[in-house]
């Protein structure tokens, strides 16, 4: 078994539709993933940080609220410059050499974070910066008891069944209290006024500005709380995205060779760059282990009614790594869904087959699997993150035909963005089953994503893709890489909707 | 490509002589021009049933009926009379004919022509089909290559003659490796005139578009598709390809740009009607003609590629030398 030449012949390419199997429906094992609450006392400062720039803060509060360190900060700095510098630029910033760390702002947000009187720090090599964060060591801010004590407020089912965003209020009244305790005065918000003409507004920017202004004449019983107006603020320019997400694509436009449409894709980059800076929140960890150069295939967990990770994890690994562009694959359920399945594949889906997976990573794309196909979709929320049968192991006989790395991935709050409550047989529509969810916009989850550290397969060669134990074996392996990030994560998350 | 259309000197035979099937078709009419106009052909004989409008010294018609039992002797004899290096056969309708007399032609009639090529000196033959053998369906990938199986069980008469038709080409190159067979599958072939059912949708003022879905949609600029058949015409080019112009567009695209106005129809029960309107003689589309309109079906391009040969039009170029005929030919 050991070392055979990479030269051999190409095995001819597998009729076998990736990921996707019907046989299969429910009959996964599923590992029980208890959810420890050993580590929460990390505190998320930096989400306090971003959500109090945005309100004029009282004095009251200014005494009590927390701050983050002034390292931390210093850090996300040449990360937010970047981000700034490429606002400028209408179209979607793919080559941008944007990093992304823990909940980064928008560019509005952005510029308004340099404090004076912080000095710049010389911009640090990308990787190192990111790298540096989940390992930096943060003062405790808040005494345990609290921290466990919000913990436990925080369980999904009390809270999040409703409307989103009243659900979301509630839960930061819980929050924000244990959190604002006994913390370094920051420094008076006045100071940051001047930098705010600097960047230009996106129209999405204003609408979200306007949006946040509205919310505050409305809610001004509730205008103490930025937070509470925060999500006021992103539920309503969350609504003004969606429907430019959802406009009908005419006129004559091009195409590329499977059907992404770049126009299209650049009229919905300011949605989902507000969904996944504000909304989601997502922060990537382990950036550093995508292969610098070629093509390669992440392979995710999935779950949700509405198929937000591909766009989501796409948009993750071309800021992750600059010059890359990715596409995500879908299973037929959604593909051949109509006006869904056209949609998406005018966004950049591509079909999961073996023959459209290798012609990408031939032309060097980085393709986003979810191996665990339709089954995932259908998953109630009662078994998120228990992975399901990881398909025949397409991906792998890819990665072996064609020397593509395999990344595991794992993404932590997109299961509970969009929760299937039940699931109804609905025949004539093309689904194995109907989900059934609660909410019409997916939940503002604080979304994780984690790239693990590529699978060794320097010691196999195209021919290796016949052998069918090893496949299995490496299938078993990416799968428990991820099951360990997941539970990782989620041990380590304190909230589901803050992180 | 030479453009003088000069007449041979007699005694002195400078080119190749070629023989082509289908002269009065639109391709075939295209194909036929090009090759009067090459300097590299001495001559052209032409088998039709009806004569091809344009004389010329270089061009020999010859009147064959592919219904009659006899047009592969007829074929044969022509053949051998003048010295035909390269034939091709273009079994390509110009639209909805009967069904039965397109059997005859397309399937019996091309087993008539590849009986006459038997005996004959031929070195070369190339034989138009389209990419619509491999089937639109839902399993397909976005790009089909020339290993793919065809359409198995073609719902659509139409379809399965092509198939047929295909085979027998197989099997004539079994059977003669000695010649050099192409098989060119072509996308809807777009450009001044439409050939196939699926291209004559854009002659249409309406047309029917399955609502929710939206195919890719690849075609062939009419020139590059006379580049390919000339290329394999002059030289050996053995194999089968497929030949189309670079890129694709959605359907919806395609119909916008060609003028015609898509009129949505819900995926359910639309075959029902289609079915119904057809047996009321309402319309003549063949219901597998829905699934062309709902599912991807595009050919990879890559092979031919790599054989060379380059097509020199995008989709868009072609779809817009399409739209200023339409125009010319509507004002």
């Amino acid at each position: 078994m050991a070392s055979r030449p990479k030269s051999k012949p190409t095995a001819p390419p597998a009729r076998s539709v990736l990921g996707n199997d019907p046989f299969l429906r429910g009959a996964a094992p599923s590992a029980p993933a208890p959810v420890p609450l050993a580590d929460l006392a990390e505190p998320k400062t930096i989400t306090i940080a971003r959500f109090e720039r945005k309100q004029p803060v009282t004095k009251q509060e200014r005494a009590v609220r927390p701050r983050p360190p002034s390292a931390e900060k210093a850090k996300a700095r040449p990360e937010s410059k970047s981000r700034a510098l490429t606002a400028e630029s209408p179209a979607r910033p793919k080559t941008a050499p944007t990093r992304v760390l823990e909940a980064i702002p928008k560019p509005k947000t952005a510029a308004t974070r340099a404090i004076p009187g912080v000095p710049k720090p010389a911009a640090k090599p990308k990787t190192a910066a990111t790298r540096a964060v989940p390992a930096t060591p943060r003062p405790e801010t808040r005494p345990r008891s609290a921290a466990s004590a919000r913990a436990k407020t925080l369980t999904y089912d009390e809270s999040a069944q409703g409307n989103p965003a009243p659900a979301a209020r509630a839960l930061v009244k819980h929050v924000l209290v244990p959190e604002i305790e006994g913390d370094a005065p920051r420094p008076p918000p006045r100071a940051e006024a001047p930098r705010e003409p600097e960047r230009k507004p996106g129209a999405l920017g204003v609408l979200g500005a306007l949006a946040q202004a509205r919310a505050q004449s409305l809610l001004g019983a509730v205008a103490s709380s930025p937070t509470a107006m925060q999500l006021a603020g992103a539920a309503l320019s969350g609504v003004t995205a969606m429907r430019a997400l959802v406009a009908s694509p005419t006129g004559l436009r091009t195409v590329d060779d499977f059907g992404e449409d770049p126009a299209l894709v650049a009229r919905t980059a300011p949605a989902l760059d507000f969904l996944y800076d504000h909304y989601f929140r997502v922060s990537v960890q382990g950036a550093e282990n995508l292969p610098r150069h070629g093509p390669l295939l992440a392979i995710a967990n999935h779950a949700g009614a509405l198929p937000l990770d591909g766009p989501v994890l796409r948009a993750a690994l071309e800021r992750s790594r600059p010059g890359l562009r990715a596409r995500w694959l879908v299973e037929d359920a959604i593909f051949h869904a109509p006006f869904v399945g056209t949609w998406l594949n005018r966004l950049g889906a591509v079909r999961a087959c073996p023959e459209n997976a290798q012609r990408l990573l031939e032309g060097g794309a980085g393709l986003v699997v979810f191996p665990e196909g339709v089954n995932a979709l259908t998953k109630t929320y009662r078994r998120r993150y228990q992975l399901q049968r990881f398909g025949r192991g397409g991906f792998v006989k890819l990665a072996l035909r064609t020397g593509a790395p395999l990344v595991p991935t794992a993404i932590v709050g997109a299961e509970e963005s969009m929760p299937v409550l039940a699931t109804l047989s609905a025949p004539g529509l093309g689904l194995p089953v109907l989900p059934v969810t609660p909410s019409l916009l997916p939940l503002p989850t604080k979304w994780t994503l984690v790239f693990l550290p590529p699978i060794d397969l320097s010691k196999y060669g195209p021919a290796d893709a016949q052998d069918l134990a090893l496949v299995q074996r490496l299938t078993e392996e990416v799968r428990s890489a991820i099951h360990q990030a997941l539970d990782r994560v989620r041990g380590e998350r304190r909230s589901v909707f803050l992180g | 490509m030479a453009k003088s259309g000069r007449a041979p000197q007699p005694g002195k035979r400078r080119g190749i002589s070629v023989a082509l099937t289908g002269a009065t078709g639109k391709l075939g009419a295209a194909l036929l021009s090009r090759l009067l106009a090459s300097r590299d052909v001495y001559s052209v004989v032409a088998f039709d049933a009806k004569a091809p409008g344009p004389t010329h010294p270089k061009l020999h018609f010859q009147p064959v009926d592919l219904t009659a039992t006899s047009a592969d002797r007829t074929i044969a004899e022509a053949l051998a009379e003048h010295r035909v290096e390269a034939m091709a056969h273009l079994p390509l309708l110009s639209g909805p004919a009967d069904p039965a007399y397109a059997h005859e032609v397309e399937a019996i009639g091309s087993l008539r022509v590849l009986a006459g090529l038997g005996p004959s000196a031929v070195k070369r033959v190339v034989v138009a089909s389209t990419t619509s053998v491999y089937g639109a369906s839902p399993q397909n990938p976005n790009h089909l290559d020339e290993s793919r199986p065809l359409v198995a069980r073609a719902r659509s008469r139409y379809l399965r003659d092509k198939v047929e038709m295909e085979k027998q080409v197989q099997a004539f190159r079994e059977a003669h490796p000695d010649r050099t067979v192409t098989v060119l599958r072509f996308p809807p072939i777009v450009g001044p005139g439409v050939y196939d059912p699926f291209a004559s949708f854009l002659e249409r003022r309406f047309a029917a578009r399955i609502s929710g879905f939206d195919p890719l949609v690849q075609v062939v600029h009419v020139d590059d598709a006379l580049d390919a058949l000339e290329r394999a015409l002059g030289s050996a080019w053995p194999g089968t390809y497929n030949v189309g112009s670079r890129g694709v567009l959605p359907l919806s695209a395609i119909l916008k740009c060609a003028g015609v106005h898509a009129v949505p129809l819900p995926y359910l029960g639309t075959e029902g009607a289609v079915k119904l309107t057809n047996a009321v003689g309402l319309t003549r589309t063949p219901p597998a003609l829905l699934e062309y309109v709902r599912h991807t079906y595009v050919a990879d391009l890559r092979k031919a590629e790599r054989a060379g040969f380059a097509a020199r039009h995008t989709i868009g170029e072609a779809l817009e030398a399409f739209a200023e005929h339409r125009q010319a030919a509507r004002s």
